[in-house]
C-alpha cells in the first residue's frame, strides 16, 4: 500500500506548483500520519471550498488504510514557514 | 473539445515538423502528425514548394478522467476495470471491481470523495468545465431508488400526521433526489434547512392543504 504516493499524486495533480509538493509519511502501529506540504498559494486548491477537497483526500486515504486495518491522518502544512511572525 | 494544432513549413517535412514541435512545445510521441504537403525540389536543390506539416496534441491517456481514476484506484490498492461514457458534457466512469464495498464506502462517502477529487483535477486547468460522475455496482442508480422510496414513505407520514418530517442530513445530490421525488406531489412540499454537512430536507404539508 502506498498512501504516500497516493497523496503525492493527488496533490501534484491539484496544484500549480507540483515541484513544491512534499509528503512525509510517519508510520505508527495503528495510525499512519501523512504530512503534506505545498506552496503557500496552492493551499486553497488543496483545502478546497469549505475544506471539501481536504476532507475528500482524508476519506480516500482512510479507505486505502482500512484495507490494512489501519487509520490514516492527513496534516496539511504550509511549505514555507519562515515568515510565521508578522 | 476543439483540437489544438499548429501548421509549419520547411524545406523538408522533417524541418517543418521540427519547427511545429518547437512551436507547440511538445515531444514527437505526444503529437499526431499530418503531412499536408511533401514539398517539391528542383534538380539543384532549389525549393519550388515548401513542405507543410500539421501537428496536433494527442490527449495524454494518463490525464483523461479514466486515466486519473485508474491511477487513484491502483494507488488505493483497488483492482478495477473502468468504462467511460460521455453524454452532453458529463463523463460517466463506471468501475467494475471486486472491492466495490470499499470503493463506495458508507453512504457512498468514498465514491463521492473520489468523484470530487477527479472533478477538481479534470477541471483545474481547462476553461470548459466537464462534470465527471463515478459509479460502481450501479450504486448511484440504487441510491436513487432507495431515496425515492424513502421520500414517498415520509410524504405519506406527513400527510397522515400533518406534521413536518426532517430527513437526515444529506449531500446535495441526495437532497436533490428527495426534492425531485416529491416535486409533483399535490399535498406536500419540500425545502432544505441547515448549513453545510447538517443541511437536510424538510417535508411539510402544502399551505393550501394545511389551511
Amino acid at each position: 500500500m502506498a498512501l504516500k504516493t497516493l497523496i503525492e499524486y493527488i496533490a501534484k495533480s491539484l496544484v500549480d506548483h507540483p515541484d513544491q509538493v512534499d509528503v512525509n509519511e510517519i508510520e505508527g502501529e495503528k495510525t499512519t500520519i501523512l504530512e503534506l506540504k505545498v506552496a503557500e498559494d496552492d493551499l486553497g486548491k488543496i483545502i478546497g471550498r469549505h475544506g471539501r477537497t481536504a476532507k475528500a483526500m482524508r476519506t480516500v486515504i482512510n479507505a486505502a488504510a482500512t484495507k490494512e486495518s489501519k487509520r490514516a491522518v492527513l496534516e496539511i502544512l504550509e511549505g514555507d514557514d519562515r515568515n510565521n511572525s508578522n | 473539445m476543439t483540437e489544438q494544432f499548429v501548421e509549419e513549413e520547411g524545406r523538408t517535412t522533417e524541418e517543418a515538423l521540427e519547427r511545429a514541435l518547437n512551436k507547440i512545445g511538445a515531444e514527437r510521441e505526444h503529437v499526431r502528425i499530418t503531412v499536408l504537403d511533401e514539398g517539391k525540389k528542383t534538380l539543384f536543390g532549389l525549393i519550388s514548394k515548401p513542405a507543410r506539416v500539421r501537428v496536433s496534441l494527442k490527449e495524454d491517456p494518463a490525464s483523461t478522467p479514466e486515466g486519473i481514476l485508474k491511477v487513484l484506484l491502483d494507488e488505493m490498492g483497488i483492482k478495477s476495470d473502468i468504462h467511460t461514457r460521455a453524454t452532453d458534457g458529463n463523463i460517466y466512469l463506471t468501475v467494475n471491481t471486486p472491492s466495490a464495498g470499499l470503493l463506495i464506502g458508507r453512504r457512498g462517502r468514498t465514491l463521492n470523495a473520489i468523484q470530487h477529487i477527479i472533478n477538481c483535477i479534470v477541471n483545474r486547468s481547462s476553461l470548459v468545465k466537464r462534470r465527471v460522475i463515478v459509479d460502481a455496482e450501479q450504486y448511484r442508480e440504487r441510491r436513487e431508488e432507495i431515496l425515492t422510496n424513502l421520500a414517498h414513505k415520509l410524504a405519506t407520514k406527513v400527510k397522515s400526521t400533518g406534521q413536518e418530517v426532517v430527513v437526515e442530513p444529506m449531500n446535495p445530490q441526495d437532497r436533490r433526489i428527495i426534492h425531485l421525488a416529491l416535486q409533483d406531489d399535490k399535498d406536500v412540499t419540500t425545502f432544505s434547512r441547515g448549513e453545510g454537512s447538517f443541511r437536510s430536507v424538510v417535508i411539510t404539508l402544502k399551505e393550501s392543504a394545511a389551511g
